[in-house]
């Protein structure tokens, strides 16, 4: 707290500053250009303040200059400025000194607004000028048919990657730029999110309706996250809701109607007539295909009468088997619809405005039952209480509820792989899932997830003095999961339960609760040439997660609340309860300072010292400091008697955050676990960890350079090159097992990331009634270990001849075996050494055994998007890309002898060893011994391995813009009609034998969209 | 409205203590203060152990496979000494006895903190100390060779600070677990804590005369456990008494379990088959018949007709302490100690002082209590010997102690052929195989550790 003293006496201390640097006339200069195309504007006219007194208009060339006496006007030199044009949105803003770019958003078919320029408290202007802050077109994102809002950031940023795993409804991993630890799986490496200046939960983030909002900006280096101090290592993702504005109200309506499809097949797996033969060959006594089989019973049977009765008998039910032939893909993954109904309403008057939405969607997922419905709203209010003070609140609420409703084991999806092509729904008893039919395998557990989000924020913006403004937000972000996992009584996995335990329900809740406070003070003012900017701030977040979880057994099937499961049972069945409470504080103190010359220079720097709970007193507080440099040539008015380089700018940053990714209590002091178990009659306390009391944070050093490039006001080129280094990176540790633990957290080495990202953008065409726009974005990630502390390889499983981590190699490489093939007299798969001997199986396996194969992160990502627009018709396309990377076959459809009773990959039966002499095999022998087998099973080959590289098509829209209605349709003002396709295809260059799990769905919409 | 009222009261929430106690779990360094929470982390390195009797009577003459084993082929390997299994499941033991260790040297090196109670600390600290005494001599066992003053013995951890230990000499070994274990004995001395889920006194004095044995310090083992044997000196006499043995639950204590194990499942899950109706995966040795009157014959095993490899149906004599049914599946505390081992620790220790009357005398008194008939006084030091072996692992059947006695009394045993009395194979008394292998876990860390000889891991 000492600190806050300090605080108070500098912003004080600007008070008294401010009358010295007050003079009454000042000469402005500058350009409007349109937004949407970078051309000049010309006659747009400058309104000073509330007297509307119009004092100048801009030229053809979109040039304007006029000086300004605000003693004569009569006017407060704070006031602001409001830009009309017929064609743009009215802008208002206060005018800098000097030369100055202004953009204008023009109108389209928006009605006329004047758009009050509040901001999220974080977002300096200067920080824009040297820092990587990247803004997502939020208008072509808000009409994708998509619920998640990780889907659709997916390919849009370059330089942020979005990965997917399991069923519709779970959450993605997000990066920005690559990994900055090395748990390069887990949450160490997710961006902070920020809504309105007020961090949120990656949870709720997901859920958010990306209609209601105005702005989405990625930030991406130091100087745009060192604000954010030492959570925002990893990159922060600012959002910036919708708001009100001055005008009759105004109605927007979409309605969307679409289909969502199978989506592609991953993997082609047998029909009948090759199943049956493969079972067969293979010889596994519980398939009908071999125990049906001639071979199969001519060794069962001496008698010959019998014999051929029985010979007549097995080719009598194998005909009969032939007749079947199930697509089990068609029959489980279904096509299912999607819905999303959005309504906005905006207006205002002078002194406030509002704009409330409502939306309500729903996606259906491709297995039966899996879906989402979600429910979002949203009141945001703005109150101009006099003209230097101002505050709104903005309030959100969501509710979005996702379904499944599935096999025993949770993921319906695996029976589209295991069930035989001659078994159906009508089966009674299943070769594949032994004992049970197709009733049995369906409709078994229900799972539904719902959340409900809550989030709150008061900001207020006080314009104190000329060039002085104080703004504070208080926010809360609360989320509520509610998991509810059902199996009743008459399930298959109930079956020997003895009565009383038949039945099955969990509840569970899981609360977050944050809360941001920060308060900024802000001090801009131009002195001449000299633009000076100076902030200071506050900031302070609180953080608290809160989980109850019951389950019990015994539960009759009409009852679906806990006070209906068996408290009498014992031994394994009886009620448990769970229950966890984590919270933790940041307080943090930041300072910033900007400087611009002309518009040619400027100069940032910006410290802030956090300080958080999660650490012991001693290493509490933690800096997090940026600088940059930013030189725009184009500023210059050389520059401006040339058309063809228009726009010219260089920015280099460097900056230093020390991050609290991978830090838990547990692993720097002393911590017992005391759970509900039990020994005896007696508690007990377990040791979490071992601790580490020399552990400090991670440290984050980054560096970007960016160069943006503007050619014939035409084509925009932007390149931007980053290095991230982290010293100290944690990582759990192993250690000799004597300890008692196996593994615990140390500072164990440096990391470095990477990368360069390029974005060409421009109009191809450019005519009155038709426009081509054309966008694309390569981003190429490396990331590279540095130094292992101690050592150049780290193995973090004690039975790994693999390096996890080693010095001058990136994360994520896929070490595996140099197959040799299948041994023809033999059928077990030969494997030859880095020396090209052949592996002896009898010995451990040793490291030279591998080689690298290749990278399972793809370095190269990007997108390529196009907007052409004929009249009243729109076309944007997009498409992204990654390169780079591989993944290894998952064997889990190539089936042995103790698989066999589910169906396989087709061609198995062509490609398997069977017999000696069977040359040129894929697959080995059915049963391999279990040393070969652990081999196989566990390592990628060079034969096992493909590509990831792939080119999807993800948004296709079409889209007309009816010009008038007559009758009862003539109150709609700017109807749009909109066919689009999302995911549409997925070009893989090899093919994915994986799971269904990562193909996204394709969605055909059809919408309406209107005002009133 | 002013908002300068606001600036001041933003700020008040701002001022704040970063100090966050955390509600799920304890944190600090001095922070096991009280003997209630000393003793859940005695209670924890109880469940640290992670006791599972397949560890151990897979691999000992107890049990033949039955038809089912090629169904778990984990276990299948384990019975038949594969060497890459035996590694995977002997770290999994070594890992759990040293997380053990950590809670029990936590909870010894918080006295400085417990500064009340006196004497119930004194008692916890005996139980640690046994426990602790237990845990090595385990170790020593299970990790070292046999008996050898010269070869090297355990890895001493005294304190929960990351280090790497060499491995102490077994003498060296010994010699810890003989001060754990005497300190304990006089700390236990007036103790009345009766949780048979805790090693007392008793056990303290067991484990004594198990040092001895080991050593092949007959006349010492035989005057360690004179006071368990001078308390207690009946055998379970009837079969109620036997019964009583392996249907225990932590109410019913019963004078002939000296510790018995919190285990939360049935002891004898590994045996069963997915499909329990279908019979075990192992059934009884055929090596050990039990006579029509003995007692224990309807309780150490049950008899159930199980499918046969050739499809047709035969009785076989399965595993029967802790159930008669295969549908049994209460949970049961396996019995770690029991008396009926002081009365085998005393014939072993006459025999091999050759003190030959009093050995048949104490071998009769056993057989009577099992109702089998006695034997006659005159017999050779050899066939009392070779009768100790076979009656002690016959009535340990099961349990724990047999694989240990096999090792120390360097006994080569055969395994079998699923459902039949074919030899697969013979495991010499010589195989590197009974010494199990440090773990790479500790091997790869600890540059002062070499690898048992034999083994490749």
């Amino acid at each position: 707290m000492k600190l806050l003293l300090p605080t108070y006496l500098l912003i004080h201390l600007l008070f008294f500053l401010t009358p010295l640097a007050y003079t009454q006339t000042k000469s402005y200069s500058g350009v409007l250009i349109n937004s949407a195309n970078n051309q000049p504007v010309e006659g747009a006219t400058f309104f000073i303040g509330t007297n509307k007194t119009a004092i100048g208009t801009s030229k053809a060339d979109g040039s304007y200059r006029f000086n300004m006496d605000y003693a004569a006007n009569n006017v407060d030199p704070v006031a602001k400025l409001k830009i009309h044009h017929i064609s743009y949105r009215d802008t208002v803003l206060v005018l800098k000194q000097g030369y100055q770019q202004i953009y204008l958003q023009p109108k389209a078919n928006m009605l006329e607004e004047v758009v009050i320029q509040q901001k999220n408290i974080n977002d300096i202007d200067i920080r824009n000028l040297v820092g990587s802050v990247y803004e997502v077109d939020i208008k072509k994102l808000s009409e994708r048919s998509e619920l998640d809002m990780g889907k659709l950031l997916e390919g849009q940023v370059p330089g942020l990657t979005v990965k997917f795993s399991g069923e519709l409804g779970s959450k993605p991993e997000i990066r920005i730029r690559g990994n900055a630890s090395f748990a390069y799986a887990q949450n160490a490496n997710q961006p902070l999110f920020v809504m309105d200046g007020m961090i949120i939960s990656a949870e709720n983030f997901l859920t958010l309706n990306p209609q209601d909002f105005a702005s989405i900006k990625v930030l991406k280096d130091a100087p745009a996250t060192a604000l954010y101090g030492i959570k925002a290592a990893n990159g922060v993702i600012e959002l910036t809701s919708k708001k009100g504005f001055h005008g009759s109200p105004d109605i927007t309506l979409s309605l969307n109607q679409g289909i969502t499809f199978r989506g592609e097949r991953t993997v082609e797996m047998m029909g009948t007539t090759e199943k049956l033969a493969f079972e067969e060959s293979i010889q596994a006594i519980s398939t009908p295909g071999y125990r049906y089989s001639p071979s199969y019973i001519r060794r069962q049977y001496t008698n010959p009468e019998e014999l051929e009765r029985q010979l007549a008998r097995g080719a009598y039910y194998l005909d009969s088997l032939q007749q079947y032939n199930t697509d089990w893909f068609r029959e489980l993954v279904k096509p299912n619809t999607f819905q999303s109904y959005n309504l906005g309403i905006r207006g205002g008057t002078e002194k406030n405005s509002y704009f409330y939405s409502a939306n309500y969607s729903k996606q259906g997922g491709r297995m039966p039952g899996n879906a989402i419905n979600q429910f979002t709203a949203r009141a945001n209010l703005d109150y101009i209480l006099t003209d230097r003070l101002s505050i709104s609140l903005n309030n959100s609420f969501g509710l979005s509820t996702t379904r499944s409703q599935n096999g025993e084991n949770n993921d319906p999806s695996t029976l589209v792989y295991a069930l035989n092509p001659y078994e159906t729904r009508e089966s009674g008893k299943l070769t594949s899932y032994d004992g049970r039919s197709f009733s049995n395998l369906i409709d078994q557990f229900h799972k539904r997830s719902t959340s409900k989000r809550f989030s709150s924020s008061l900001i207020a913006h006080w314009d104190v003095l000329r060039g002085l403004n104080i703004s504070g937000i208080i926010g809360i972000d609360y989320g509520l999961e509610e998991i509810y996992e059902r199996i009743y009584a008459d399930a298959f996995s109930q079956r020997n339960e003895p009565n009383n335990a038949k039945g099955f329900l969990k509840e569970g809740d899981r609360k977050n609760f944050g809360l941001t406070n920060n308060i900024r003070a802000n001090y801009q003012r131009q002195f001449g040439d000299h633009d000076l900017y100076a902030g200071f701030n506050v900031d302070y977040y609180y953080n608290s997660w809160k989980s109850l979880e019951a389950e019990g057994k015994g539960i009759s099937d009409d009852m679906e609340s806990l006070s209906g499961v068996n408290a009498s049972l014992l031994h394994g069945n009886q009620p448990k309860i769970a229950g966890n409470k984590v919270a933790d504080k940041q307080l943090g103190f930041g300072a910033a300072m900007g400087y611009t010359f002309q518009n040619r220079y400027a100069f940032y720097a910006s410290i802030k010292r956090d300080g958080s709970s999660m650490l012991p007193q001693e290493k509490r507080w933690n800096n997090a400091w940026s600088t940059g440099l930013g030189w725009t040539p184009s500023a210059y008015a050389f520059f401006k008697e040339q058309h063809i380089v228009t726009n010219l700018a260089f920015k280099h940053s460097i900056g230093y955050t020390a991050s609290m990714a991978g830090i838990n209590r547990r692993d720097i002091q002393t911590s017992f676990l005391q759970d509900n178990n039990f020994y005896g009659a007696n508690r007990v306390l377990e040791l979490i960890a071992l601790p580490n009391k020399q552990l400090i944070p991670q440290q984050t050093y980054t560096a970007n350079s960016s160069m943006d490039l503007g050619l014939f006001n035409r084509i925009n080129l932007s390149v931007n090159r980053y290095t991230h280094i982290t010293k100290q990176a944690i990582i759990q540790v192993p250690i000799a097992s004597s300890n008692g633990f196996k593994s615990y957290a140390q500072n164990i080495g440096e990391l470095q990331n990477s990368g360069i990202e390029i974005a060409l953008s421009g109009d191809i065409i450019r005519k009155k009634s038709w426009r081509w726009n054309s966008s694309i974005a390569i981003s190429h990630n490396k990331n590279r270990v540095n130094k292992l502390y101690g050592g150049d390889k780290l193995y973090l499983n004690a039975r790994s001849v693999i390096p996890d981590y080693e010095v001058g190699q990136p994360l994520g490489i896929i070490y595996g075996l140099q197959s040799h093939g299948i041994h023809p007299l033999t059928g077990i798969p030969q494997y030859v050494n880095q020396q090209g001997a052949t592996i002896d199986y009898n010995r451990p396996v040793e490291a030279h055994y591998f080689n690298n194969l290749g990278l399972s992160i793809a370095p190269y990502s990007g997108y390529f998007n196009h907007y052409i627009v004929y009249k009243n018709w729109s076309f944007t396309m997009n498409i992204n890309f990654g390169f780079g990377g591989i993944a290894a076959y998952s064997k889990s459809y190539v089936r042995d002898a103790k698989s066999a009773n589910y169906n396989a990959l087709k061609g198995q039966l062509q490609q398997m060893w069977f017999e000696i002499g069977d040359e040129n095999k894929i697959y080995p022998i059915k049963d391999l011994p279990t040393n070969i087998n652990d081999l196989y099973q566990s390592y990628a080959n060079n034969k096992t391995i493909y590509k990831t590289d792939f080119i999807k098509l993800n948004h296709l829209q079409l889209s007309y813009a009816i010009n008038s209605f007559t009758g009862m349709l003539k109150y709609l003002k700017n109807p749009k009609i909109r066919l689009q396709a999302d995911n549409l295809y997925t070009l893989r260059f090899e093919q994915d034998r994986g799971s269904l799990n990562d193909v996204l769905q394709p969605v055909l919409t059809f919408s309406l969209t209107t005002s009133f | 409205m002013n908002i300068s009222y606001l600036i001041p009261l933003l700020l008040l929430v701002s001022a704040c203590n970063l100090e966050v106690k955390p509600e799920n779990e304890i944190s600090g360094d001095a922070i096991i203060n009280t003997i209630p929470k000393a003793e859940s982390l005695l209670s924890q390195a109880y469940v640290s152990l992670q006791f599972s009797p397949e560890d151990y009577s897979v691999l000992t003459e107890d049990f033949q496979p039955t038809y089912l084993i090629s169904y778990q082929i984990d276990l299948q390997q384990y019975h038949a000494w594969n060497e890459a299994v035996i590694e995977r499941r002997t770290a999994q033991i070594w890992e759990a006895n040293y997380n053990a260790l950590v809670h029990l040297n936590t909870l010894l090196n918080s006295e400085p903190y417990l500064n009340s109670a006196q004497d119930k600390w004194s008692t916890l600290k005996g139980q640690a100390l046994v426990l602790k005494a237990y845990i090595y001599f385990d170790l020593l066992q299970l990790f070292s060779k046999r008996y050898d003053p010269q070869e090297a013995g355990i890895i001493l951890k005294e304190s929960n600070i990351l280090a790497t230990n060499p491995r102490l000499t077994q003498a060296e070994s010994l010699k810890a677990i003989e001060n754990f274990l005497s300190e304990a004995v006089a700390l236990l001395k007036d103790n009345n804590d009766t949780q048979i889920y805790y090693m007392q006194l008793p056990a303290a004095y067991l484990l004594q005369g198990q040092v001895a044995l080991f050593q092949k310090k007959y006349a010492e083992a035989e005057q360690r456990i004179a006071p368990l044997l001078a308390k207690n000196k009946s055998l379970p006499q009837h079969k109620d008494e036997i019964r009583m043995l392996w249907n225990n639950s932590l109410t019913a204590q019963s004078p002939h379990v000296l510790w018995a194990y919190d285990y939360r499942t049935h002891p004898n899950n590994y045996l069963y088959y997915t499909n329990r109706n279908e019979g075990d995966y192992f059934q009884v040795n055929n090596l050990f018949s039990f006579e029509e009157q003995d007692l224990r014959a309807t309780i150490s095993l049950f008899k159930m007709e199980m499918k046969t490899l050739s499809g047709q149906t035969g009785v076989r004599p399965l595993f029967g302490k802790y159930r008669s049914t295969l549908q049994d599946q209460l949970e049961r505390m396996p019995v770690m100690m029991r008396l009926t081992e002081a009365h085998f620790i005393l014939l072993e220790s006459l025999i091999e002082q050759n003190k030959l009357p009093e050995a048949v005398a104490t071998l009769n008194r056993f057989f009577t209590s099992v109702g089998l008939t006695t034997i006659p006084s005159q017999q050779s030091q050899q066939s009392l010997r070779l009768r100790l072996r076979h009656e002690k692992q016959k009535e340990f059947i099961g349990e724990k102690i047999n694989f240990l006695d096999l090792k120390r009394w360097n006994k080569s045993i055969s395994r079998y052929l699923p459902d039949s009395n074919t030899l697969s194979v013979t495991i010499q008394a010589s195989d590197y195989r009974w010494t199990w292998p440090i773990p790479t876990s500790e091997r790869r860390y600890n540059t002062l550790v070499s690898q048992n000889p034999g083994w490749l891991f």
